[in-house]
Protein backbone atom coordinates (compact mmCIF):
# COMPACT_ATOMS: atom_id res chain seq x y z
CA UNK A 1 0.00 0.00 0.00
CA UNK A 2 1.14 3.55 -0.66
CA UNK A 3 0.00 7.17 -0.65
CA UNK A 4 1.04 9.54 -3.42
CA UNK A 5 0.82 12.85 -1.56
CA UNK A 6 1.49 15.06 -4.59
CA UNK A 7 0.04 14.09 -7.95
CA UNK A 8 -1.94 16.16 -10.47
CA UNK A 9 -4.63 13.68 -11.41
CA UNK A 10 -6.62 16.22 -13.44
CA UNK A 11 -3.85 15.73 -16.01
CA UNK A 12 -3.89 11.94 -15.89
CA UNK A 13 -6.11 9.38 -17.54
CA UNK A 14 -8.56 7.09 -15.78
CA UNK A 15 -6.23 4.23 -16.75
CA UNK A 16 -3.64 5.83 -14.46
CA UNK A 17 -6.07 5.61 -11.55
CA UNK A 18 -6.60 1.94 -12.39
CA UNK A 19 -2.85 1.25 -12.55
CA UNK A 20 -2.23 3.11 -9.30
CA UNK A 21 -4.96 1.08 -7.58
CA UNK A 22 -3.47 -2.18 -8.84
CA UNK A 23 -0.05 -1.05 -7.54
CA UNK A 24 -1.54 -0.47 -4.08
CA UNK A 25 -2.40 3.23 -3.99
CA UNK A 26 -4.97 3.95 -1.29
CA UNK A 27 -4.92 7.77 -1.25
CA UNK A 28 -3.66 10.73 -3.23
CA UNK A 29 -3.48 14.42 -2.47
CA UNK A 30 -3.60 16.88 -5.34
CA UNK A 31 -2.29 20.45 -5.07
CA UNK A 32 -3.60 23.21 -7.31
CA UNK A 33 -1.05 23.97 -10.03
CA UNK A 34 -0.37 25.59 -13.39
CA UNK A 35 -2.36 23.96 -16.19
CA UNK A 36 0.32 24.61 -18.81
CA UNK A 37 -1.38 27.85 -19.85
CA UNK A 38 -2.50 30.96 -17.99
CA UNK A 39 -6.20 31.15 -17.15
CA UNK A 40 -7.83 34.16 -18.75
CA UNK A 41 -10.01 35.03 -15.76
CA UNK A 42 -10.44 34.26 -12.06
CA UNK A 43 -13.60 32.39 -13.01
CA UNK A 44 -11.39 29.81 -14.68
CA UNK A 45 -10.05 28.99 -11.23
CA UNK A 46 -13.56 28.41 -9.89
CA UNK A 47 -13.99 25.71 -12.51
CA UNK A 48 -10.57 24.23 -11.70
CA UNK A 49 -11.18 24.25 -7.94
CA UNK A 50 -14.54 22.52 -8.53
CA UNK A 51 -12.76 19.90 -10.60
CA UNK A 52 -10.32 19.34 -7.71
CA UNK A 53 -13.01 19.14 -5.04
CA UNK A 54 -15.95 17.57 -6.87
CA UNK A 55 -14.91 15.60 -9.96
CA UNK A 56 -11.57 14.08 -8.95
CA UNK A 57 -12.75 12.53 -5.65
CA UNK A 58 -15.42 10.65 -7.61
CA UNK A 59 -13.00 9.57 -10.34
CA UNK A 60 -10.54 8.30 -7.72
CA UNK A 61 -13.24 6.58 -5.66
CA UNK A 62 -14.12 4.43 -8.66
CA UNK A 63 -10.79 2.69 -8.03
CA UNK A 64 -10.92 2.69 -4.25
CA UNK A 65 -8.52 5.63 -3.96
CA UNK A 66 -9.19 8.48 -1.52
CA UNK A 67 -8.65 11.89 -3.15
CA UNK A 68 -7.84 15.11 -1.29
CA UNK A 69 -6.98 18.54 -2.61
CA UNK A 70 -4.97 21.64 -1.77
CA UNK A 71 -6.19 25.04 -3.01
CA UNK A 72 -4.21 28.09 -4.08
CA UNK A 73 -3.04 30.25 -6.93
CA UNK A 74 0.17 28.61 -8.12
CA UNK A 75 3.29 30.80 -8.33
CA UNK A 76 3.52 30.53 -12.14
CA UNK A 77 0.37 32.63 -12.40
CA UNK A 78 1.21 34.97 -9.55
CA UNK A 79 3.12 37.66 -11.42
CA UNK A 80 -0.03 39.77 -11.97
CA UNK A 81 -0.75 40.86 -8.41
CA UNK A 82 -4.24 42.25 -9.07
CA UNK A 83 -5.27 39.03 -10.82
CA UNK A 84 -3.76 37.03 -7.96
CA UNK A 85 -5.78 38.94 -5.38
CA UNK A 86 -9.00 38.20 -7.30
CA UNK A 87 -8.19 34.49 -7.35
CA UNK A 88 -7.17 34.45 -3.70
CA UNK A 89 -10.53 35.94 -2.77
CA UNK A 90 -12.09 32.70 -4.06
CA UNK A 91 -9.99 30.42 -1.88
CA UNK A 92 -11.77 30.65 1.52
CA UNK A 93 -14.99 29.15 0.15
CA UNK A 94 -13.10 26.15 -1.22
CA UNK A 95 -11.19 25.64 2.02
CA UNK A 96 -14.55 24.58 3.49
CA UNK A 97 -14.83 21.59 1.12
CA UNK A 98 -14.68 18.27 2.98
CA UNK A 99 -11.70 16.89 1.04
CA UNK A 100 -9.53 20.02 1.10
CA UNK A 101 -6.51 19.71 3.39
CA UNK A 102 -5.08 23.20 3.10
CA UNK A 103 -3.21 25.74 1.01
CA UNK A 104 -0.96 24.43 -1.76
CA UNK A 105 1.10 24.22 -3.76
CA UNK A 106 2.14 27.76 -3.04
CA UNK A 107 5.71 28.99 -3.21
CA UNK A 108 7.98 30.61 -5.73
CA UNK A 109 8.77 29.97 -9.39
CA UNK A 110 11.27 32.60 -10.60
CA UNK A 111 11.82 34.21 -7.18
CA UNK A 112 10.24 37.54 -8.11
CA UNK A 113 9.04 40.18 -5.66
CA UNK A 114 5.42 39.74 -6.73
CA UNK A 115 5.60 35.95 -6.38
CA UNK A 116 7.00 36.45 -2.89
CA UNK A 117 4.24 38.90 -1.96
CA UNK A 118 1.54 36.51 -3.20
CA UNK A 119 3.24 33.65 -1.32
CA UNK A 120 3.19 35.70 1.89
CA UNK A 121 -0.51 36.44 1.39
CA UNK A 122 -1.20 32.72 1.00
CA UNK A 123 0.67 32.08 4.26
CA UNK A 124 -1.62 34.57 5.98
CA UNK A 125 -4.64 32.70 4.62
CA UNK A 126 -3.24 29.41 5.91
CA UNK A 127 -2.65 30.96 9.32
CA UNK A 128 -6.11 32.53 9.40
CA UNK A 129 -7.87 29.26 8.54
CA UNK A 130 -5.36 27.10 10.46
CA UNK A 131 -4.67 24.77 7.54
CA UNK A 132 -1.76 22.59 6.52
CA UNK A 133 0.54 24.09 3.88
CA UNK A 134 2.18 22.44 0.87
CA UNK A 135 4.99 24.49 -0.65
CA UNK A 136 6.48 24.23 -4.14
CA UNK A 137 10.15 25.15 -4.42
CA UNK A 138 11.47 26.51 -7.74
CA UNK A 139 13.19 24.54 -10.46
CA UNK A 140 16.85 24.18 -11.39
CA UNK A 141 19.00 27.28 -10.80
CA UNK A 142 16.22 29.00 -8.85
CA UNK A 143 15.69 26.25 -6.24
CA UNK A 144 18.54 27.09 -3.83
CA UNK A 145 17.67 30.78 -3.56
CA UNK A 146 13.91 30.19 -3.67
CA UNK A 147 14.02 27.66 -0.86
CA UNK A 148 15.86 30.11 1.38
CA UNK A 149 13.41 32.93 0.55
CA UNK A 150 10.50 30.58 1.29
CA UNK A 151 11.89 29.46 4.66
CA UNK A 152 12.51 33.08 5.64
CA UNK A 153 8.97 34.10 4.66
CA UNK A 154 7.41 31.31 6.74
CA UNK A 155 9.57 32.21 9.73
CA UNK A 156 8.63 35.87 9.31
CA UNK A 157 4.92 35.00 9.19
CA UNK A 158 5.38 33.89 12.74
CA UNK A 159 2.38 31.78 13.59
CA UNK A 160 2.66 28.80 11.21
CA UNK A 161 4.13 25.75 12.89
CA UNK A 162 6.95 24.17 10.83
CA UNK A 163 5.56 20.70 11.54
CA UNK A 164 2.39 21.64 9.62
CA UNK A 165 4.27 22.83 6.53
CA UNK A 166 5.76 20.56 3.88
CA UNK A 167 8.46 21.99 1.63
CA UNK A 168 8.37 19.98 -1.58
CA UNK A 169 10.82 19.14 -4.37
CA UNK A 170 13.89 19.15 -2.13
CA UNK A 171 17.18 17.93 -3.56
CA UNK A 172 20.65 17.38 -2.15
CA UNK A 173 21.37 21.10 -1.85
CA UNK A 174 18.13 22.06 -0.08
CA UNK A 175 17.02 19.12 2.06
CA UNK A 176 19.26 19.89 5.03
CA UNK A 177 18.09 23.45 5.61
CA UNK A 178 14.44 22.38 5.35
CA UNK A 179 14.75 19.55 7.87
CA UNK A 180 16.99 21.52 10.22
CA UNK A 181 14.30 24.23 10.42
CA UNK A 182 11.72 21.66 11.54
CA UNK A 183 9.69 21.49 8.33
CA UNK A 184 8.61 18.37 6.50
CA UNK A 185 10.39 17.75 3.20
CA UNK A 186 9.13 16.14 0.02
CA UNK A 187 11.28 14.48 -2.61
CA UNK A 188 9.72 14.47 -6.05
CA UNK A 189 10.54 11.60 -8.39
CA UNK A 190 10.46 13.41 -11.70
CA UNK A 191 12.78 13.14 -14.69
CA UNK A 192 15.40 15.75 -15.57
CA UNK A 193 14.34 18.59 -13.30
CA UNK A 194 13.91 16.94 -9.89
CA UNK A 195 15.01 13.69 -8.22
CA UNK A 196 15.58 10.15 -9.44
CA UNK A 197 14.64 7.22 -7.22
CA UNK A 198 18.33 6.41 -6.78
CA UNK A 199 19.09 9.92 -5.52
CA UNK A 200 16.01 9.91 -3.28
CA UNK A 201 17.34 6.76 -1.60
CA UNK A 202 20.74 8.45 -1.23
CA UNK A 203 19.04 11.37 0.53
CA UNK A 204 17.16 9.00 2.86
CA UNK A 205 20.39 7.19 3.71
CA UNK A 206 22.19 10.48 4.34
CA UNK A 207 19.51 12.44 6.18
CA UNK A 208 17.22 9.75 7.60
CA UNK A 209 13.51 9.41 6.90
CA UNK A 210 12.02 11.49 9.71
CA UNK A 211 9.68 14.20 8.30
CA UNK A 212 10.41 13.05 4.74
CA UNK A 213 8.09 11.76 2.02
CA UNK A 214 8.30 10.93 -1.66
CA UNK A 215 5.82 11.77 -4.40
CA UNK A 216 5.48 11.53 -8.17
CA UNK A 217 4.12 15.02 -8.93
CA UNK A 218 2.64 13.22 -11.95
CA UNK A 219 1.15 15.81 -14.27
CA UNK A 220 0.89 16.72 -17.97
CA UNK A 221 4.68 16.63 -18.43
CA UNK A 222 7.04 13.67 -18.56
CA UNK A 223 6.18 12.01 -15.26
CA UNK A 224 5.10 8.69 -13.79
CA UNK A 225 2.15 8.19 -11.43
CA UNK A 226 3.75 4.89 -10.39
CA UNK A 227 7.00 6.59 -9.35
CA UNK A 228 6.32 6.04 -5.62
CA UNK A 229 5.92 2.23 -5.71
CA UNK A 230 8.82 2.02 -8.18
CA UNK A 231 10.99 3.91 -5.69
CA UNK A 232 9.98 1.30 -3.13
CA UNK A 233 11.46 -1.34 -5.41
CA UNK A 234 14.64 0.73 -5.70
CA UNK A 235 14.81 0.94 -1.90
CA UNK A 236 14.55 -2.85 -1.63
CA UNK A 237 17.31 -3.26 -4.24
CA UNK A 238 19.45 -0.95 -2.13
CA UNK A 239 19.09 -3.21 0.89
CA UNK A 240 16.26 -1.47 2.78
CA UNK A 241 13.60 -3.67 4.32
CA UNK A 242 9.84 -3.58 3.88
CA UNK A 243 9.39 -1.56 7.08
CA UNK A 244 11.56 1.25 5.72
CA UNK A 245 9.65 1.23 2.43
CA UNK A 246 6.34 1.31 4.28
CA UNK A 247 7.55 4.23 6.41
CA UNK A 248 8.48 6.47 3.48
CA UNK A 249 5.65 5.51 1.12
CA UNK A 250 2.77 5.21 3.59
CA UNK A 251 3.37 6.04 7.24
CA UNK A 252 5.19 9.35 6.81
CA UNK A 253 2.62 10.91 4.47
CA UNK A 254 -0.14 9.55 6.72
CA UNK A 255 1.48 11.19 9.76
CA UNK A 256 1.76 14.60 8.13
CA UNK A 257 -1.60 14.56 6.37
CA UNK A 258 -3.48 13.25 9.42
CA UNK A 259 -2.86 16.60 11.07
CA UNK A 260 -5.90 17.58 9.04
CA UNK A 261 -9.04 15.91 10.39
CA UNK A 262 -10.28 15.73 6.81
CA UNK A 263 -7.58 13.31 5.71
CA UNK A 264 -8.49 9.65 5.45
CA UNK A 265 -6.77 6.64 3.97
CA UNK A 266 -9.30 4.17 5.30
CA UNK A 267 -10.26 1.45 2.80
CA UNK A 268 -12.70 2.66 0.20
CA UNK A 269 -14.84 0.22 -1.78
CA UNK A 270 -14.13 0.72 -5.50
CA UNK A 271 -17.25 1.70 -7.35
CA UNK A 272 -15.95 0.61 -10.75
CA UNK A 273 -14.11 -2.65 -10.08
CA UNK A 274 -14.81 -3.94 -13.61
CA UNK A 275 -12.55 -1.25 -15.00
CA UNK A 276 -9.57 -2.66 -13.11
CA UNK A 277 -9.81 -6.17 -14.52
CA UNK B 1 15.86 4.82 8.97
CA UNK B 2 17.84 7.30 11.00
CA UNK B 3 20.70 8.47 8.80
CA UNK B 4 22.98 5.44 9.10
CA UNK B 5 26.68 6.06 8.81
CA UNK B 6 26.90 3.66 5.89
CA UNK B 7 24.41 2.46 3.27
CA UNK B 8 23.04 -1.06 3.87
CA UNK B 9 24.93 -2.39 0.84
CA UNK B 10 28.71 -2.68 0.59
CA UNK B 11 30.59 -0.55 -1.90
CA UNK B 12 31.08 -3.64 -4.06
CA UNK B 13 27.33 -4.33 -4.05
CA UNK B 14 26.57 -0.69 -4.90
CA UNK B 15 29.03 -0.78 -7.79
CA UNK B 16 27.48 -4.01 -9.03
CA UNK B 17 24.02 -2.39 -8.82
CA UNK B 18 24.82 0.99 -10.33
CA UNK B 19 27.86 0.69 -12.57
CA UNK B 20 26.17 -0.02 -15.89
CA UNK B 21 23.68 2.81 -15.38
CA UNK B 22 26.40 5.27 -14.34
CA UNK B 23 28.55 4.18 -17.29
CA UNK B 24 25.62 4.74 -19.64
CA UNK B 25 24.86 8.20 -18.25
CA UNK B 26 28.50 9.22 -18.51
CA UNK B 27 28.64 8.12 -22.15
CA UNK B 28 25.48 10.18 -22.74
CA UNK B 29 27.21 13.29 -21.39
CA UNK B 30 30.29 12.60 -23.51
CA UNK B 31 28.12 12.07 -26.60
CA UNK B 32 26.32 15.35 -25.91
CA UNK B 33 29.64 17.19 -25.84
CA UNK B 34 30.75 15.41 -29.04
CA UNK B 35 27.45 16.32 -30.72
CA UNK B 36 27.77 19.98 -29.83
CA UNK B 37 31.41 20.11 -30.90
CA UNK B 38 30.69 18.27 -34.17
CA UNK B 39 27.98 20.75 -35.07
CA UNK B 40 30.36 23.56 -34.26
CA UNK B 41 33.30 22.39 -36.42
CA UNK B 42 33.56 24.20 -39.73
CA UNK B 43 30.90 26.72 -38.79
CA UNK B 44 33.51 29.47 -39.06
CA UNK B 45 32.44 31.07 -35.83
CA UNK B 46 35.03 32.68 -33.64
CA UNK B 47 33.63 31.16 -30.48
CA UNK B 48 33.67 27.44 -29.67
CA UNK B 49 30.36 25.89 -28.66
CA UNK B 50 32.22 24.39 -25.72
CA UNK B 51 32.51 27.95 -24.42
CA UNK B 52 28.73 28.29 -24.28
CA UNK B 53 27.99 29.11 -20.65
CA UNK B 54 25.66 26.12 -20.25
CA UNK B 55 28.23 23.71 -21.69
CA UNK B 56 30.96 25.37 -19.64
CA UNK B 57 28.83 24.85 -16.53
CA UNK B 58 28.66 21.13 -17.27
CA UNK B 59 32.44 20.96 -17.77
CA UNK B 60 32.98 22.80 -14.49
CA UNK B 61 30.57 20.44 -12.74
CA UNK B 62 32.50 17.46 -14.11
CA UNK B 63 35.62 18.82 -12.47
CA UNK B 64 33.75 18.79 -9.14
CA UNK B 65 32.86 15.16 -9.74
CA UNK B 66 36.55 14.36 -10.15
CA UNK B 67 37.94 16.23 -7.14
CA UNK B 68 37.72 13.27 -4.77
CA UNK B 69 35.67 15.18 -2.19
CA UNK B 70 32.29 13.95 -0.84
CA UNK B 71 28.84 15.45 -1.49
CA UNK B 72 29.43 15.78 -5.23
CA UNK B 73 25.71 15.91 -6.00
CA UNK B 74 25.08 18.77 -3.56
CA UNK B 75 28.10 20.71 -4.74
CA UNK B 76 27.25 20.25 -8.41
CA UNK B 77 23.66 21.39 -7.81
CA UNK B 78 25.01 24.46 -6.03
CA UNK B 79 27.35 25.13 -8.96
CA UNK B 80 24.23 25.28 -11.18
CA UNK B 81 22.41 27.55 -8.71
CA UNK B 82 21.69 31.24 -8.44
CA UNK B 83 23.41 31.98 -5.12
CA UNK B 84 22.17 35.55 -4.83
CA UNK B 85 19.77 36.28 -1.99
CA UNK B 86 17.32 39.03 -3.02
CA UNK B 87 14.12 38.47 -5.00
CA UNK B 88 14.27 39.67 -8.60
CA UNK B 89 12.20 42.64 -9.71
CA UNK B 90 10.14 40.65 -12.24
CA UNK B 91 9.86 37.02 -13.33
CA UNK B 92 11.89 36.54 -16.50
CA UNK B 93 9.49 34.09 -18.14
CA UNK B 94 8.06 31.00 -16.45
CA UNK B 95 10.83 28.47 -17.16
CA UNK B 96 14.21 28.15 -15.48
CA UNK B 97 17.10 27.39 -17.84
CA UNK B 98 19.42 25.33 -15.65
CA UNK B 99 22.14 27.83 -14.81
CA UNK B 100 21.90 31.36 -13.43
CA UNK B 101 21.96 34.40 -15.67
CA UNK B 102 25.23 36.30 -15.68
CA UNK B 103 24.99 39.40 -13.49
Amino acid sequence: MFIDPHVHMVSRTTDDYARMAVAGCIAVTEPAFWAGYDRSSPQGFVDYFRQLTESEPLRAAAYGIRHHAWICLNPKEAEDHAFAKDVMALIPDFLKCPTVLGIGEIGLNRNSRTELAVFEEHLELAAKFDTLVLVHTPHLEDKHKGTKLILDAIRNQGSLKPGRVLIDHVEEHTVRCVLDAGFWAGMTLYPDTKCTAERAVDIMETHGTERLWINSAGDWGHSDPLAVPKAGVTMRARGHGPDAVRRITLENPRTFLSQSPRFSDQPLRPTAPDAIR
Amino acid sequence: MNAPDKPPLSSEQLIQLGFIQARSRLVDVAAFLDRVQRADSGSGGSRSALEDERVAAILAAMRLALDGQPERARRILESFSDLSTDPVAHADGKAARGIPNKP
